[in-house]
C-alpha cells in the first residue's frame, strides 16, 4: 500500500512540476503577447531594409542568424517566439526591461535607443520575418 | 494524527521543488522569453530542486521519515530521481526548440562553458540513475556503489548549478542570484552533515559485539552492548544501520532490523542471514568488536497502533527478526491481546526462532502456524505457499480491529497482499517492510 502511495506521489509530483512550469511559460508570455500564427509577413521591403540594419549594427558580434555570427546567441525562429514589440523591447531596451537582461547587456543596448525609429521598425520586422 | 504529519511533510517536499519558481517570480520579473524557452528554463530550475532535494530525503531525518516509514522514502528517492531525469529531457529539448542554433553550436566544439557544464551534468546525472537502477545486473557491490553515487550525485548537481550560475536566466537581480545559488549549495552541504556529522555523533555513542550466536538457515544474531551510554531506545520492529569493523566515517553500514525487545535498549540483537555479501562476514566478527549504530527507523512497529484489538504478523525466513522484536517486546509488556503468527519457511531445519517461538506461546495469547515450502515424513502442517487458501484457513478474519503486519521476500509479501486484499482485509490495516532499499 505504502508503495501504491510512494508511485502516485512521485507522478503526480512530477504531472504538478509539469503544470508548474507551463503555468509559468504562460505567465511570463500571455497569450496577447505571441504572434498570432496567421500574423501576416512583414513586408519584404522592410525586412531587407532591416537586415541592412541588422548588418551596420553590427549585431552579428553577438547574435547569429543561419550559423553566422556569434553562435552562443541564436535568433533564428524569434519571430515564431516573440511579438514585434517585444523583439522590439529586447533590442532597445527601456528601464522597465533591465530585470529581463544582464546588466552589461542592458547598460550595452542603450545605445540602440538612439537609433531612428524607422530603422528600429525594419529591424524588428526582419527578426520578425524569422520563423 | 499520523495522516496529518504526512500530509505536512509531503507539503514540505513540494514546496521545497517548487522553491525556484517562487524565487524567479519573486521581485522584479523580467519580460518572457517567448512561451518554449521559458517553459524550457522552468522545467530546468525544478529538475535541479528535484535533485538537490534527493540529498535531503537520504540524509536520514527521523523526524520527517518516521511517518512514512524510511524504506519508502529510499524508494520514493529511486521514483523521483526518474521523475527528474525526465524533466531535466524536457528542459533540454524545449531549449532545442526554442533556439534550434544551439544544435549547431554543440557540434562546433565553440559552446561556452555553461553549456559544457549542462552537457556534462545531464551525463552524469543519466549514468548516476542508470548504475542504480541496474546495479545488480551490473554485478556492482553495495560499498563501492554508494561511494561513487553520493560523488556522482555532487558532481551532477554542482554542474547543473555551474550552468544556472553561466546562464543567468531570471537571476539577474544579484540577491535572486545569492539566494539561488545558497539554496543550491545547502543541499549539497546535507553530504556534509550525513558523512561527517552523523558519523561524529556515532563515534560518541559506541557499541560492543558481545555474542555471535548461529541460528539455523545461516543466520546469525549479533548481540550489542551500548558502550558509556543508555543504549538505542527504538520501537519493537524498527531497524538500524550498523557499522562494524570500520569507523563510522567510512560509510560502509548496512541496514538490519532489531530483533530484541524493545524494553531492554541495553541489549541490542541483530538477526542477519548469509546472504553472500557483507553479510558473509557476520559469522567471522569476534565479540569485543566496536560496532556503531544510525538508527532507530521504520515505520513498521505495532506502537504505532496502540488501539489494534491484536497484531497478525505474516513473516518468511528472516522476515521473522523484526516479528521476533515485537513479540518479545509484547512478552516483556504483558500486552494480552490475541496474535497470531504464519511463518513461511523452506523446510522445518530452516525455521529460525522455532524453540523460542513455542516458549513464547506460553507467555502471550499467540497462535504460531508454521507453512513450509516442502514438509518433511509425518509433517501435518501447512506445506507451499502463503496463498489466499492458507491465510483463509488461519487468520483471524471476522475479528475487528486487528493490525497485519507482513515482512519477508518481495514475491513473499506481494502474494501476502494479494491474498489478504482477495480476503477482504483493508489495505489501510496492512503494514509490510521494504528490505531491498537500494
Amino acid at each position: 500500500m505504502r508503495e501504491h502511495l510512494a508511485r502516485w506521489l512521485a507522478l503526480t509530483t512530477g504531472l504538478l512540476l509539469l503544470a508548474a512550469a507551463l503555468a509559468f511559460a504562460r505567465w511570463q508570455n500571455p497569450l496577447e503577447g505571441a504572434p498570432p500564427a496567421t500574423a501576416p509577413a512583414p513586408a519584404p521591403a522592410l525586412v531587407s531594409e532591416g537586415s541592412a540594419v541588422y548588418e551596420a549594427q553590427g549585431c552579428a558580434l553577438c547574435h547569429a542568424i543561419g550559423g553566422e555570427g556569434d553562435p552562443q546567441h541564436p535568433l533564428d525562429g524569434i519571430g515564431a517566439r516573440l511579438s514585434p514589440e517585444r523583439i522590439r523591447g529586447f533590442i532597445a531596451p527601456a528601464e522597465a526591461m533591465r530585470a529581463s537582461l544582464p546588466a552589461e547587456v542592458f547598460e550595452f543596448k542603450q545605445q540602440f535607443r538612439d537609433l531612428p525609429p524607422e530603422d528600429l521598425d525594419a529591424l524588428s520586422a526582419y527578426l520578425s520575418s524569422l520563423r | 494524527m499520523n495522516t496529518n504529519r504526512i500530509i505536512f511533510w509531503i507539503a514540505v517536499y513540494l514546496a521545497l521543488v517548487l522553491a525556484p519558481l517562487g524565487l524567479l517570480l519573486a521581485g522584479p520579473v523580467p519580460a518572457g522569453r517567448g512561451f518554449a524557452l521559458d517553459a524550457a528554463l522552468a522545467l530546468g530550475y525544478l529538475a535541479l530542486a528535484v535533485m538537490g532535494v534527493q540529498f535531503l530525503l537520504t540524509a536520514r531525518f527521523r523526524r520527517a521519515t518516521a511517518p512514512f516509514g524510511i524504506d519508502i522514502i529510499y524508494y520514493f528517492h529511486r521514483l523521483i530521481a526518474l521523475v527528474g531525469l525526465a524533466l531535466l529531457v524536457g528542459h533540454v529539448l524545449l531549449v532545442y526548440r526554442a533556439k534550434p542554433g544551439l544544435g549547431a553550436l554543440l557540434l562546433s566544439g565553440a559552446m561556452p562553458w555553461h553549456l559544457a557544464a549542462a552537457c556534462a551534468s545531464l551525463g552524469l546525472f543519466a549514468l548516476l540513475i542508470g548504475l542504480s537502477l541496474w546495479r545488480k545486473q551490473l554485478h556492482t557491490h553495495y560499498e563501492p556503489w554508494r561511494r561513487l553515487h553520493g560523488a556522482l550525485a555532487v558532481a551532477a548537481v554542482l554542474l547543473a548549478v555551474a550552468h544556472v550560475e553561466g546562464s543567468g536566466y531570471y537571476l539577474h537581480e544579484p540577491w535572486k542570484r545569492a539566494a539561488w545559488t545558497g539554496g543550491a549549495l545547502g543541499w549539497v552541504l546535507l553530504i556534509g552533515y550525513i558523512r561527517l556529522l552523523k558519523p561524529a555523533l556515532m563515534l560518541r555513542r559506541p557499541y560492543r559485539v558481545t555474542a555471535v550466536q548461529a541460528e539455523r538457515a545461516n543466520t546469525w544474531t549479533l548481540t550489542l552492548q551500548p558502550e558509556g551510554h543508555a543504549g538505542l531506545r527504538f520501537l519493537p520492529g524498527q531497524f538500524t544501520w550498523l557499522t562494524l569493523g570500520h569507523s563510522p566515517f567510512a560509510a560502509n553500514e548496512h541496514p538490519f532490523s532489531i530483533a530484541s525487545s524493545a524494553e531492554h535498549p541495553e541489549r541490542l540483537d541483530l538477526t542477519i542471514k548469509d546472504l553472500g555479501d557483507f553479510t558473509h562476514t557476520i559469522r567471522q566478527v569476534k565479540p569485543g568488536a566496536a560496532a556503531y549504530l544510525d538508527g532507530p527507523y521504520g515505520a513498521f512497529t505495532i506502537d504505532f497502533h496502540p488501539a489494534a484489538s491484536g497484531f497478525v504478523f505474516i513473516a518468511g525466513g528472516v522476515g521473522i527478526a523484526p516479528v521476533m522484536s515485537m513479540l518479545r517486546t509484547l512478552a516483556d509488556r504483558g500486552d494480552t491481546r490475541p496474535l497470531t503468527l504464519l511463518y513461511g519457511n523452506m523446510h522445518w531445519e530452516n525455521v529460525i526462532f522455532r524453540e523460542e517461538l513455542e516458549a513464547l506461546r506460553a507467555r502471550l495469547p499467540l497462535d504460531v502456524v508454521h507453512v513450509l515450502q516442502e514438509g518433511h515424513e509425518g509433517w501435518d502442517g501447512e506445506t507451499g505457499f502463503l496463498t489466499q487458501d492458507v491465510l483463509a484457513r488461519h487468520l483471524p478474519l471476522a475479528a475487528e480491529g486487528r493490525e497485519y503486519f507482513v515482512c519477508g521476500p518481495k514475491p513473499m509479501i506481494a502474494l501476502v497482499e494479494r491474498g489478504l486484499h482477495g480476503l477482504g482485509v483493508p489495505q489501510r490495516h496492512v503494514r509490510s517492510e521494504l528490505f531491498d532499499l537500494v
